[in-house]
């Protein structure tokens, strides 16, 4: 090996930080006087660099930099992983929502008298299962194709006009809905974000958009069936 | 479509119990994180920049995407390289359009800002030598200046950089032999 190939050998050797020179290279080293200036320089040169790098790449972190960052952060909403834990919640919550949907289209209530006394039943709490719901196995064997929005009651006419938008609400969705409520109320967001994204102010109040059914085959196991 | 608005008790609008431990659990948990990758993201970014002030700015911005981001990690063993690219990111971004904003104004006719070149006696001066060194830094490709940066930093080994780059020990270890070559080269 001449000089120029030991000295392209040495800046090689030096630019992949190995801790010693191949042992020609050294041999070589302790009868060229030229080469061994020119290891000097470069090693020299590979400190400095060294060095220089360590002293980029360790600035002292200021200390104001966590409290910055810790007081920011108190401005952000919560960040929450979804996992299946959430889920599973979010599934339960479809289940009951899709219960209350069921429910809504199995029993439909015999409506009789006016829309005013219809409201009042409406609103109080002990009300007693409608006595027009037919008998189960008796609506199992027809397929039943009802829209969730029949069981609305429209008022017909001008009587109790400010009450209109009442609905006929069952003990049993009362209760699929409350089962809801209770679930909301464990992990609010999560649930609520089935239907619209949580608002951005907590004052606001949150809105959920039930599913429309509208039409909804029922089928009950054989065994309900038989009876 | 039948819509009902729900309007929430106010037990709901207030933390609930069980919402709050997660809450603080979640905070602990990025607190601790937070601890340890917040001087990471700092100095990625001041090696990048060369500025304390900016590099600042880019760490809060990156640990506080990250924390808004928080529920996306599925790996948490992760976050230490997902906070290095994200601020290697921002601070290229920013030295970028830095940079962009120095050539329109040189552009436009302003006063020249460069520093006249240097004497013999400010060459030898060592602020010299790690400016020149900062510049030829600048001037590596992307990834090999992340490597050489990360491999910098006290404490940590090529294995950790490979892992934080998800990269292979060999390529860092080829990308920091080439980097090293060119600043030399550059700096001789």
């Amino acid at each position: 090996m001449n000089c120029t190939q030991i000295q392209k050998n040495i800046f090689d050797s030096l630019a992949a930080a190995r801790e010693a020179l191949p042992v020609d290279i050294a041999g070589h080293l302790t009868e060229c006087p030229a080469c061994r200036l020119y290891h000097e320089r470069q090693l020299r040169l590979f400190r400095s660099l060294q060095t220089g790098l360590e002293t980029l790449a360790n600035a002292n972190v200021p200390s104001s930099l966590a409290p910055r960052i810790r007081a920011r952060l108190e401005e952000q909403p919560l960040a929450r992983r979804f996992g299946s834990y959430g889920w599973g919640l979010a599934a339960v919550a479809v289940v009951a929502i899709l219960a209350s949907g069921l429910a809504l289209t199995r029993y439909q209530p015999q409506v009789t008298g006016t829309p005013l006394e219809l409201t009042r039943s409406v609103t109080t709490p002990e009300q007693p299962k409608p006595t027009a719901v037919s008998d189960p196995p008796q609506m199992s064997r027809e397929l039943v194709r009802r829209s969730a929005k029949r069981s609305a009651v429209q008022p017909s006419s001008g009587v109790a006009h400010d009450l209109a938008a009442q609905v006929v609400v069952l003990a049993e969705e009362r209760e699929a809905f409350q089962r809801f409520v209770a679930q909301l109320s464990a992990q609010q967001d999560l649930a609520v974000a089935l239907a619209h994204p949580a608002p951005a102010v907590p004052e606001h109040p949150v809105e959920i958009a039930l599913l429309q059914i509208d039409f909804l085959d029922v089928t009950l196991p054989d065994s309900t069936a038989r009876e | 479509m039948q819509e009902f608005v729900l309007n929430p008790p106010a037990r709901l609008l207030s933390a609930d119990p069980a919402e709050e431990a997660g809450s603080a659990s979640t905070r602990r948990e990025f607190e601790h994180r937070l601890v340890e990758c917040a001087p990471l993201a700092f100095r990625v970014a001041r090696a990048v920049l060369r500025n304390d002030a900016d590099a600042e700015d880019i760490a809060q911005e990156t640990l506080i995407r990250a924390y808004r981001k928080w529920q996306d990690l599925r790996d948490p063993s992760r976050f230490r390289a997902w906070i290095v690219r994200i601020s290697f990111r921002l601070a290229l971004d920013r030295w970028r359009s830095d940079k962009r904003r120095e050539r329109r104004e040189s552009a436009w006719g302003l006063p020249e800002t460069r520093p006249a070149p240097p004497t013999a006696e400010q060459i030898a001066a060592a602020n010299e030598f790690q400016e020149r060194l900062e510049h030829a830094l600048a001037e590596l490709p992307d990834k090999s200046r992340l490597v050489v940066i990360l491999s910098a930093i006290q404490g940590y080994t090529l294995e950790e950089v490979a892992a934080i780059l998800a990269i292979p020990v060999g390529t860092v270890k080829s990308k920091l032999f080439f980097a090293r070559k060119k600043l030399a080269e550059k700096l001789r």
